[in-house]
C-alpha cells in the first residue's frame, strides 16, 4: 500500500513535469536570467579568474539524471549581447564563468549554444551575427577549461525570438547565446 | 463547376495552351478564321506588324503608351462569367495598369459600343479618354472544356489593328491567357515580353509554428504552392538559371545546410559541406556553382562550392562578418555584406576574392544586394535612421534612389528577369508580406496574405 502511494505520487510528479515543459514555443528556463538587464557599457574582465561559482550540491547530481533535458538546460544561463555585437560583455563573462563551473562538475553533459539576434537587422546578416555570438560564448567556455568536444553551436539569427515585442525590452532578450543540453 | 474553375492549372496543361494569331489580322478583317486551336500557327514575329513603337522603358520619361482597355465582351453562362471572364479581365487590367510601359486611360470616359471604331468620329470618341490605342478583347466558350480569347489592338490614329491574337486553353487558364496577352502587348512596344508569366519563390511560416517552408507563386501572388516539406526552418531560396531548381538553406537535423530541390519539390539534395552556418546560397549564372555564407569556428566568410559539393573555396578572409553573397549577372563578381569597416555595408569582389571594394557609401546599414538582370544596378535594403527601406543604386555612377516608403522594415529585394519590377518583403504591424512594384517603386501591391511571408526570389527566366 505504501509502495502504491509512492509510485502514484512519482507518476503525478512526472506528469506535472511533462505538463510544465511541453507546450513551449520558445524554451525559456524557469528562473529569470540574473543578468538580463543589458548595460551598454562594456566592462572588460580578466578572462580566467571566474567569480567563485557555487558548486552544485551533491544531491542535484542525482536529480539531473531524472530530469528532462529542458529542465537540465535551465541550469545553464543565457548570455546577452549588445546590438550588432558579438563581443562578450562583463555580465556575459560572469554568467559563462558560472556555467563553466557547473559544466565542469557535470562532465557528462553535452550541449548546444544557440546564437540569437533581435529583429532589427536583416535576416541573413543576423544568421552570421548569431553564429559569431554562439562561438564567442563557446570560445570563452573552452578558455575556462570546458572540453570543446561537448559544445556545438548553431545560429538562428532572428528566426526564433524569445520575446515577440517590437521594443528594446524584447530586443535585449533576443540578443542572446542560449544553452540547450543535448545529452546528460 | 466552381471547383473546376478554381482548380490550379497544372504546368503541363498550360504548356499546351495554344497561341494562334493570324498575320491577316493586320488587315481589314482582323479576326482569324483559321485559328483552329491545337493546330494554329505560332504567333508571327512582331516585325511583320506595322506601326511599331519602341520604348526605352529604362530611360522612360512620360513615354508610356496611352491605352484604353474596355471590359471583355463575352456571351457566357453566368458561372463562366465569374470563373473565366472576370479573372481574365482583372488579370489583364492589373498587369497593364501596373506597367510602366502603358498608361491605362480612364474607363469612365470610354464610349458605349463602338468596338472597333469604324470611322474617324468613332475613333475620336475613344481618343477622348486620352487613349492612343484600344485593346478590344472577346472571350467565348470553345467547347465543354476550353475557352477562346480574341484580342485586337487598334491604333486610334489610323483605326487599323496593329496586333491580332487568338488564344485558347482550359477554363482555368483564363488568368494565364491574360498574362500571355499582356506579354505580347509589351513585346509589341518594347521588343521583349513583360514579367507576367514569371514565378517568385519565397519563405512562409503558414504551416506550423517554428517552421518555415519554401513556396512558389505567380508574380502577382496567384497559384501559391509549397515546395519543401522540411518541417523545420527552410530559408533564403534562389533559383537556378534555368528555373528548374531552387537552392536554399535548411535546418534539417538541427544542422543548417545548403539544399537543392526541384521546383516541384522532387529530388532534394543536401550539398555536402564541412562548413557551419551555410546561409544565403546564391546560384552562379552558369548554374554550376553556389556562393554562400559559411563559418568555421565562428568566422562567417563567403565560400563557393560546386553543386555536387566539390571544390569548396573560401573567398574572403577577414575577422569581420562577411555574409549574403549575390552573384553578378555576368558571373565574374559577387556582391556581399561586411561589417569590416564598422557598420554592415555592401562590397563587391571578383571570384578570387580580390579587388574588394565598398559599393554602398551612405547609411548606417546596407545589406541584401540584388543585381538587376543587366548588371547595371543593384537593389538593397538600406537604412539610415528608422526602418529598412529598399534602395536602387546605379553601379556606374553611385546614384541611389529609395523606392519604398512607410513604416515597417522593407528587406530582401529581388528583380524581375526583365528588370522592370522589384519584389521585397515588408513588415506592416506584426505581419510580414511580399510586395511587388515597378523598379521605381510605383504601383506597389502586397501579393501575399496567408501567414508571414519572406525572402522573395524572382525566377531568372522569362518563360
Amino acid at each position: 500500500m505504501k509502495n502504491l502511494v509512492k509510485t502514484g505520487s512519482l507518476a503525478l510528479a512526472a506528469v506535472a513535469l511533462v505538463v510544465a515543459c511541453s507546450p513551449k514555443p520558445a524554451p525559456e528556463p524557469p528562473p529569470p536570467p540574473p543578468a538580463a538587464t543589458p548595460t551598454p557599457t562594456v566592462v572588460t574582465l580578466e578572462p580566467t579568474p571566474a567569480p567563485a561559482p557555487k558548486p552544485a550540491p551533491r544531491s542535484a547530481e542525482e536529480d539531473i539524471k531524472a530530469m528532462s533535458l529542458d529542465r537540465v538546460s535551465s541550469y545553464l544561463k543565457p548570455v546577452f549581447f549588445d546590438y550588432d555585437k558579438a563581443d562578450l560583455r562583463g555580465d556575459a563573462r560572469d554568467v559563462l564563468a558560472a556555467n563553466a563551473a557547473w559544466l565542469k562538475s557535470h562532465p557528462t553533459i553535452a550541449f548546444t549554444i544557440e546564437g540569437h539576434c533581435d529583429e532589427r537587422g536583416t535576416a541573413q546578416y543576423n544568421l552570421a551575427l548569431g553564429d559569431r555570438r554562439a562561438n564567442s560564448a563557446k570560445e570563452y567556455l573552452v578558455s575556462l577549461g570546458v572540453d570543446a568536444g561537448r559544445v556545438k553551436t548553431v545560429s538562428y539569427g532572428k528566426e526564433r525570438p524569445f520575446a515577440t515585442g517590437h521594443d528594446e525590452d524584447s530586443w535585449a532578450k533576443n540578443r542572446r547565446g542560449h544553452f540547450v543540453v543535448t545529452a546528460k | 463547376m466552381g471547383g473546376l474553375v478554381n482548380r490550379p492549372t497544372p504546368i503541363r496543361t498550360l504548356a499546351a495552351l495554344v497561341l494562334a494569331a493570324s498575320a491577316a489580322g493586320a488587315h481589314a478583317q482582323p479576326t482569324p478564321a483559321n485559328g483552329k486551336p491545337g493546330t494554329g500557327p505560332v504567333a508571327p514575329p512582331v516585325s511583320s506588324l506595322p506601326s511599331q513603337v519602341v520604348v526605352d522603358i529604362l530611360g522612360a520619361k512620360g513615354a508610356r503608351i496611352p491605352l484604353a482597355i474596355p471590359v471583355t465582351i463575352a456571351s457566357l453562362k453566368p458561372e463562366l462569367q465569374k470563373g473565366a471572364v472576370d479573372p481574365f479581365f482583372t488579370t489583364l487590367n492589373d498587369d497593364l495598369s501596373g506597367s510602366r510601359v502603358f498608361l491605362v486611360s480612364d474607363p469612365t470616359l470610354y464610349p458605349k459600343g463602338l468596338r472597333p471604331p469604324r470611322n474617324r468620329p468613332e475613333g475620336d470618341q475613344w481618343k477622348a479618354s486620352a487613349a492612343q490605342y484600344l485593346l478590344d478583347t472577346r472571350l467565348a466558350q470553345e467547347n465543354d472544356t476550353n475557352i477562346v480569347v480574341e484580342a485586337q489592338l487598334y491604333d486610334l490614329g489610323t483605326l487599323q489593328p496593329i496586333l491580332a491574337k487568338k488564344y485558347s486553353g482550359p477554363l482555368a487558364a483564363s488568368r494565364r491567357i491574360a498574362h500571355t496577352l499582356a506579354n505580347d502587348l509589351t513585346r509589341q512596344f518594347t521588343g521583349k515580353p513583360g514579367p507576367y508569366l514569371t514565378k517568385i519563390a519565397f519563405v512562409s511560416d503558414r504551416d506550423e509554428p517554428r517552421v518555415k517552408e519554401i513556396y512558389t507563386m505567380d508574380f502577382d501572388g496567384e497559384t501559391q504552392r509549397r515546395v519543401t516539406n522540411s518541417r523545420t526552418l527552410s530559408l533564403a531560396p534562389d533559383w537556378s538559371p534555368d528555373g528548374k531548381r531552387i537552392v536554399y538553406q535548411s535546418y534539417e537535423k538541427d544542422n543548417p545546410g545548403v539544399f537543392l530541390i526541384g521546383r516541384d519539390g522532387a529530388d532534394k539534395f543536401r550539398i555536402p559541406l564541412s562548413t557551419q552556418l551555410n546561409a544565403s546560397p546564391s546560384f552562379s549564372p552558369d548554374g554550376k556553382t553556389i556562393a554562400f555564407c559559411g563559418s568555421v569556428r565562428g568566422n562567417p566568410e563567403i565560400y563557393t562550392v560546386q553543386t555536387d559539393g566539390s571544390n569548396l573555396k573560401r573567398l574572403t578572409e577577414n575577422v569581420a562578418i562577411d555574409s549574403t553573397p549575390r552573384w553578378s549577372p555576368n558571373g565574374r563578381e559577387l556582391a556581399f555584406t561586411s561589417n569590416r569597416q564598422g557598420s554592415p555595408q555592401i562590397y563587391m569582389m571578383d571570384l578570387e576574392g580580390a579587388n574588394v571594394r565598398r559599393v554602398s557609401l551612405a547609411g548606417s546599414w546596407n545589406d541584401e544586394a540584388s543585381f538587376s538582370p543587366d548588371g547595371g544596378r543593384v537593389a538593397f535594403a538600406c537604412r539610415n535612421d528608422g526602418d529598412f527601406q529598399i534602395c536602387v543604386m546605379e553601379i556606374g555612377t553611385g546614384r541611389t534612389l529609395q523606392i519604398s516608403e512607410g513604416p515597417g522594415a522593407h528587406e530582401n529585394p529581388t528583380w524581375s528577369p526583365d528588370g522592370t519590377k522589384i519584389a521585397w518583403e515588408v513588415m506592416r504591424g506584426s505581419s510580414t508580406q511580399i510586395a511587388v512594384a515597378n523598379a521605381d517603386g510605383s504601383a506597389m501591391r502586397i501579393v501575399t496574405s496567408t501567414g508571414n511571408n519572406f525572402s522573395p526570389a524572382w525566377i531568372k527566366t522569362l518563360e
